[in-house]
């Protein structure tokens, strides 16, 4: 019960120190992780592999995080590989342009572990094109077998350049996807997330992208996902407390578990609350107000909800409301408020 | 009102924008040069507008303002296919593989055109004296037009826009066309889901063109003179953008092409012949299509001078019009290699 009655105390305490950075914090101003995702997608999109190399260097020089608390790799990332052009759509032929073109760069550029990630990219989603993004049964047999080569040439790329690649944790992410995708032991894959997340302590996406591997959808379990969730903390906590929890197991409810999260998850909701906790006291950010009202509604927590309603105010960030976010957060409201 | 005219065809030129994508430097240097050229442009106007006069003394001002606009905007695509000197071809070549510049030139262009400033755009990366020294070869290539100094012959043929746009038909059908890959953003214009059209505004010729003569300036070892003389043809606004307001363009651009005669050009009184070549396969399908030669005459211009604004919109008609006719299958014995070249022409005559 005192810990219950310290947790409370420290949660009000919390919230009311970050009710002044939030105000301050107009919800329109772009986050700089934001731009920097934009910049990054823009030089992409466009072949300006200069400029890409650019931002890279500069982010490994200042290694610092943004507003929400992510390292700076990750928007840097994210825009990177937005700008190749993923996703459903993308015709085979796109996609073998865009393998031509960081086959290129990563010919030119030997040295650089991004050009490397990138062409494992674009030959990822060379794999994911043949394929197309349905469910299994939807691909026709001769599919398969251009989907498997496309990610056996990432593979052979990875082996001829590890040396480069692994110099960088988004090259360790990489190669977490691939050898997800390309059915690895499972001890082998946990052998390299060991060795990724020992190199770069820093860097939470190896934390998601492993988390990734493990969801039930990609063959894994929620015991799985909750193993490793708890020992991510174990490893972070001295520094970030439950930050991690919250942030995983939200990750895993917008990839996999949804509004089931309590039911099909081992989430713990307590847990989940005090890493919000944790995690705002050091990034006051209303990207994880929002994730946090959205997790507190399925665990029906009105109090914190209201609290939380409160402080994201009438323009609520969509992107931290699940699917089908604008009607999840109306019912939510509606919820909280009713007497 | 005629002198309403040439002054908002100056500003076309010259205006700076508020929302520049140039550094302070070049800003200045924006400010500065437009605001050197922005009379001198006005007086060469009205030179102009007196020489179209001189050649029709009887003709009322209202009359003269087609003429009028067909010699302005025909002197304005003069000065932008103009090379800045064979000694700067080389820069000029590096500078406009530049990739995120077909992006921020059309950016340039969205509210409202700013041809001098384009210019700027282009030679930004350059440093110091580089920078110096292009700046100075602008100011000189300037003057050589408004003194009139500048003529120019008919446009490259085949054109550079339709061979382009034709290798890219052939890349997305699949034919191993090109070593060098396509940047994603044209990857997606060309060979996502639906079809690419022709001439589809600013920012896809210019991609186009970075990606076509990146490969073709290996393929024929071109020098980099005859590459920016490509370039510069090939990424000109269309014809239609410069002679009405930008907005209204977009729409006509993709209509227009298909009508027997553009619009535009019958407007303005364009005639004359467009001879071209069709590559026909055992089908009687078409492979390629290109422009070979063309004699076009139009009221308003000096002697000498070609409609060369007007060629573009004649090409992509005659483009249109080969892509909407239906071919005999030729005689067996007259293939080659599986295809056949037929030449021929289509003439421009107004009723």
């Amino acid at each position: 019960m005192a810990g219950c009655r310290r947790g409370a105390a420290a949660v009000a305490f919390a919230l009311s120190l970050l009710a002044t950075a939030v105000q301050a914090q107009p919800a329109t101003v772009a986050d700089a992780g934001e731009s920097m995702r934009a910049a990054a997608s823009l030089a992409v999109h466009w072949g300006d592999f200069a400029e890409a190399e650019r931002m890279f260097k500069a982010m490994r020089e200042r290694q610092r995080r943004t507003a929400s608390g992510q390292p700076e790799s990750t928007p840097l990332r994210q825009g990177f590989e937005q700008g190749l052009e993923p996703g459903r759509g993308l015709s085979v032929r796109q996609a073998e342009q865009t393998v031509a073109m960081t086959a290129q760069w990563a010919h030119q550029h030997a040295r650089s572990p991004l050009a490397h990630v990138l062409h494992m990219s674009a030959l990822s989603d060379l794999a994911w094109a043949y394929r197309g993004s349905g469910y299994a049964n939807t691909v026709p047999p001769q599919a398969w077998g251009q989907f498997r080569s496309a990610l056996d040439r990432a593979a052979q790329h990875a082996a001829k350049h590890a040396d480069v690649l692994l110099s960088d944790s988004l090259g360790y992410r990489r190669v977490l996807f691939l050898a997800k995708a390309l059915d690895w032991d499972a001890k082998r894959i946990q052998a390299i997330y060991e060795q990724a997340v020992e190199r770069f302590p820093d860097d939470d996406s190896l934390h998601f992208a492993r988390l990734n591997n493990l969801l039930p959808k990609w063959g894994g379990s929620a015991r799985q996902v909750d193993q490793h969730i708890e020992a991510v903390v174990k490893r972070t906590q001295a520094t970030r407390g439950l930050a991690l929890y919250a942030q995983l197991y939200t990750d895993a409810a917008e990839d996999q578990f949804s509004q089931a999260l309590f039911s099909d998850s081992m989430a713990r909701w307590e847990r989940m609350d005090q890493g919000f906790v944790d995690l705002t006291a050091s990034y006051p950010h209303r990207q994880h107000f929002n994730a946090w009202a959205w997790i507190a509604c399925q665990a029906q927590d009105r109090k914190r909800l209201l609290e939380l309603l409160d402080k994201i105010g009438p323009e609520p960030d969509l992107n931290q409301w699940g699917s089908n976010a604008q009607q999840t957060h109306d019912t939510c409201k509606a919820w909280a408020q009713r007497l | 009102m005629l002198n309403g005219l040439i002054a908002e065809w100056s500003n076309s030129v010259v205006s700076v924008p508020d929302k520049l994508p140039l550094d302070g430097d070049m800003q200045a240097r924006a400010r500065a040069l437009s605001g050197e050229v922005g009379p001198a442009l006005n007086a060469a106007g009205r030179r102009w507008l007196e020489e179209i006069r001189a050649a029709s003394p009887q003709v009322s001002d209202l009359a003269l303002s087609r003429p009028l606009m067909a010699r302005l905007n025909n002197e304005l695509v003069s000065w932008l296919v103009s090379s800045p000197g064979a000694a700067r071809e080389d820069i000029e070549w590096r500078l406009a593989q530049k990739p995120s510049f077909c992006r921020e030139r059309a950016e340039l262009h969205q509210g409202q055109w700013a041809f001098l400033v384009e210019r700027l755009l282009l030679l930004q990366p350059l440093q110091d004296s580089e920078r110096e020294s292009a700046i100075a070869a602008e100011r000189q290539r300037l003057k050589l037009w408004l003194a009139g100094g500048l003529v120019e012959g008919s446009g490259p043929t085949p054109p550079p826009q339709l061979q382009a746009f034709q290798a890219a038909e052939r890349q997305r059908a699949g034919e191993p066309v090109y070593a060098q890959a396509m940047v994603p953003w044209l990857s997606r214009q060309i060979l996502g889901e639906r079809a690419p059209l022709p001439y589809a505004g600013l920012m896809q010729e210019c991609a186009l063109m970075q990606w076509w003569l990146a490969n073709e300036v290996q393929r024929r070892s071109l020098s980099p003179q005859e590459a920016m003389r490509l370039f510069r043809h090939g990424t000109l606004p269309a014809n239609e953008n410069l002679l009405l307001m930008p907005g209204a363009v977009r729409q006509r651009s993709r209509t227009a092409a298909i009508d027997e005669y553009p619009p535009i050009a019958q407007s303005y009184e364009v005639t004359g012949t467009t001879q071209f070549a069709v590559v026909l396969d055992a089908a009687g399908r078409v492979r390629d299509m290109q422009v070979t030669q063309r004699r076009l005459e139009m009221p308003g211009l000096a002697a000498g001078q070609v409609p060369l604004a007007f060629e573009q919109t004649l090409d992509r008609a005659t483009f249109a019009r080969v892509r909407a006719m239906r071919f005999d299958k030729p005689d067996a014995d007259k293939l080659r290699e599986g295809v056949v070249r037929q030449e021929m022409e289509f003439v421009w005559k107004l009723n």
